[in-house]
């Protein structure tokens, strides 16, 4: 199909295409910036600790650990298992802490409470604390992301 | 047509048709050195380059004694293209002082400085010092030995001004000597001081040369109604563009090419390395003071050879108040002082480097 | 038609000029040589006293010279106040995959900027051939249309 006269004039294209090579050559200067400037971050698949600072725990006494940049807190059950929370409150982001008398975490912030399962119980968090695997391998207390591999 | 609308709403408040109506009356000359023109806006391209790279550098390096130049390997090797910026960082500085060096040399041998541009001139030089104090207060950032060598050299030169000397000293170290106070200081000088002087100098220099328009070299002064001229805009920008991309490649491929390498931390208890040498803007003066002997007569031989540097610096500051001479006559002796020096300077840089 | 070289040989030699001048001292490498930008202006190894220990092979850390690899040979300065001579990090891509993304960025580079400048020299005779016959001058209704 012919048609009478052109879409653009030459002068449009050959704009269009310096106009458009720059924009696309920027464009491969830009990224690289904003790679820079936004860094990868990344949470650790495990972390491991010397057992030897966790074996004296009580029964419902509850230490922290790094995770990566966020704290964790690894609380000794009453039958003698761990369990590993990331001690992040799911709300907005603040520090949980761990009331011992009351068997709760608390979360200052908002008044955030979440029970000694790390459910929320009251106040504003929406979900439970994040929950981490913990195993003990020999001399060590390794603690995982929920359904990853051992390295 | 929205574009149309809101191209006309901006224009009823700001009115930026202005100044590009002034852009395209604005006339560059035509003629054999014409070429000298495009150094100006070279030097723009580089400083943005510099702004740029060192804004995103400054959310990583960190500027106190025990981590500046472990934020500068986790710049190298862990944040994803931080050698890239770091490198191009380096050597666009290098780049920029070539240029600014360049065009220095430009006006001086073609006498754009006379009258009524004495201002440009002066803000001009204010503009070289405030570059190549950049480069030096940027190269200790990184405290690695070389570096460290190289400031503790470079500020103790002002030490021989007789006078403030000792003053000028205290104020760049924050002390007596080089230490982590030095660095922090430096710093701030590199990314804030220096900055918003340069910015302000520059908005001077830049109006000065819209106002008084670009300067015609001496030879075509006289047939000034003769040369051809284009508009600045688009025709003169359009021809920029080409220079500013084939630097642009340039730089890139220097600087991913033949990255530079950081050295361990600075040591300040440890003895002062061999064969210390600055950045190569400045081996021509280090060249210098080594050359004057420890004492003639009795003035030591470094003072006289700093005040033998201010001297040529206030000569060349106010060079324009000496060659007030009209414009047909066409200032041999200030050619020939500006080969004389172009020919010192790397003389005594090649010197340096044996 | 030629455009008036405005855009000149002159400037092709000036622009090869800048760098050549960095790269025209090239050092030697000797022992402990470092084969870095900084050397190249610098001269030879500075530090005899605490020379860093470099592997051998990974002397010159630039991707023309080097094409083996790793470039990082150690610890950042965190470690520093425990070693006794400080080792240098040398630059550049961390792994093949980097080192070709590295080539095909300088090759869209180049041809960018060719096609680019391709572009803008036409862009330069339309312009200059507007302004000399008064396309902009003679009728003060016609607006700039670009």
């Amino acid at each position: 199909m012919k048609i009478p006269h052109s879409l653009f004039t030459r002068r449009n294209f050959l704009n269009g295409l310096l106009g458009g090579w720059a924009a696309a050559l920027a464009a491969t200067f830009i990224s690289p910036i904003v790679r820079f400037v936004f860094p990868p971050y990344r949470e650790p698949d495990e972390v491991i600790l010397p057992y030897a600072d966790f074996r004296d725990m009580e029964a419902g006494a509850v230490k922290s650990f790094p995770w990566g940049s966020k704290p964790g807190a690894l609380k000794k059950n009453r039958d003698g298992t761990h369990t590993a929370f990331v001690a992040v409150c799911t709300h907005l982001d603040c520090n949980v802490s761990w009331k011992a008398d009351q068997q709760k975490f608390y979360c200052a912030c908002h008044d955030g409470w979440y029970d000694a399962e790390g459910n929320n119980i009251a106040g504003p968090p929406p979900t439970p604390l994040r929950r981490l695997e913990v195993a003990i391998e020999e001399e060590n207390l390794v603690i995982r992301k929920p359904g990853g591999k051992s390295t | 047509m929205k574009v149309k609308k809101l191209h006309e709403w901006f224009e009823d408040r700001l009115g930026l048709s202005d100044i590009l109506g002034f852009l395209t009356k604005k006339e560059i000359p035509q003629h054999k050195h014409t070429i000298w023109y495009y150094t100006g806006s070279a030097i723009l391209m580089f400083f943005v380059i510099q702004v740029v790279t060192g804004f995103v550098l400054a959310f990583y390096y960190k500027p106190t004694l025990e981590e500046a130049n472990a934020s500068v390997a986790r710049i190298m090797t862990e944040v994803p293209m931080g050698w890239i910026m770091r490198s191009v960082h380096s050597w666009s500085a290098s780049f920029m002082i070539a240029i600014v060096f360049i065009h220095l040399l430009s006006i001086w041998i073609t006498k754009s400085y006379r009258q009524p541009r004495e201002l440009t001139w002066m803000s001009g030089v204010f503009l070289l010092l405030i570059s190549l104090f950049f480069g030096f207060t940027g190269y200790l950032l990184p405290w690695d030995e070389l570096s460290l060598s190289a400031t503790k050299v470079g500020t103790d030169i002002p030490r021989a001004i007789p006078g403030v000397g000792v003053w000028v000293t205290k104020l760049l170290r924050g002390g007596e000597d080089v230490t982590g106070d030095t660095l922090t200081r430096f710093f701030g000088i590199h990314v804030s001081i220096l900055p918003v002087l340069a910015f302000l100098l520059l908005a001077v220099h830049i109006f000065l040369i819209q106002k008084h328009g670009i300067s015609y070299p001496l030879d075509s002064e006289r047939q000034s109604s003769r040369i051809k001229t284009i508009p600045f805009w688009p025709n003169f920008v359009y021809r920029e563009m080409v220079v500013w991309l084939v630097l642009l490649g340039v730089l890139l491929t220097a600087a991913i090419l033949l990255p530079n390498a950081l050295g361990g931390p600075a040591d300040l208890m440890a003895p002062a390395p061999e064969g210390i040498k600055p950045e190569w803007y400045f081996l021509f003066l280090f060249q210098t003071l080594k050359i004057f002997p420890a004492h003639v007569i009795f003035v030591s031989g470094e003072t006289l050879a700093v005040l033998a540097m201010a001297l040529f610096l206030a000569l060349f500051l106010f060079l324009p108040f000496f060659d007030t001479k009209p414009e047909e006559r066409r200032g041999k002796i200030i050619t020939a002082s500006a080969y004389a020096f172009i020919a010192y300077a790397v003389l005594m840089t090649v010197w340096s480097l044996l | 038609m030629r455009i008036r070289p405005t855009v000149s040989p002159l400037l092709g030699q000036i622009i090869v000029v800048i760098p050549a001048l960095l790269l025209l001292t090239s050092p030697p490498v000797a022992a402990g040589g470092r084969g870095d930008r900084a050397a190249l202006i610098a001269g030879p190894e500075i530090s005899k006293l605490s020379t860093p220990r470099i592997r051998p092979g990974s002397r010159e850390p630039s991707l023309i010279r080097n094409p083996t690899m790793p470039q990082v040979q150690t610890e950042p300065g965190a470690q520093a106040g425990a070693e006794t001579q400080p080792e240098k990090i040398f630059a550049g891509p961390k792994d093949i995959k980097e080192r070709i993304a590295v080539y095909v960025f300088l090759g869209w580079l180049w041809l960018s900027i060719a096609v680019l400048i391709y572009l803008l020299r036409l862009k330069i005779r339309e312009i200059d051939r507007l302004y000399d016959f008064s396309y902009f001058s003679a009728d003060p209704g016609k607006g700039r249309e670009d």
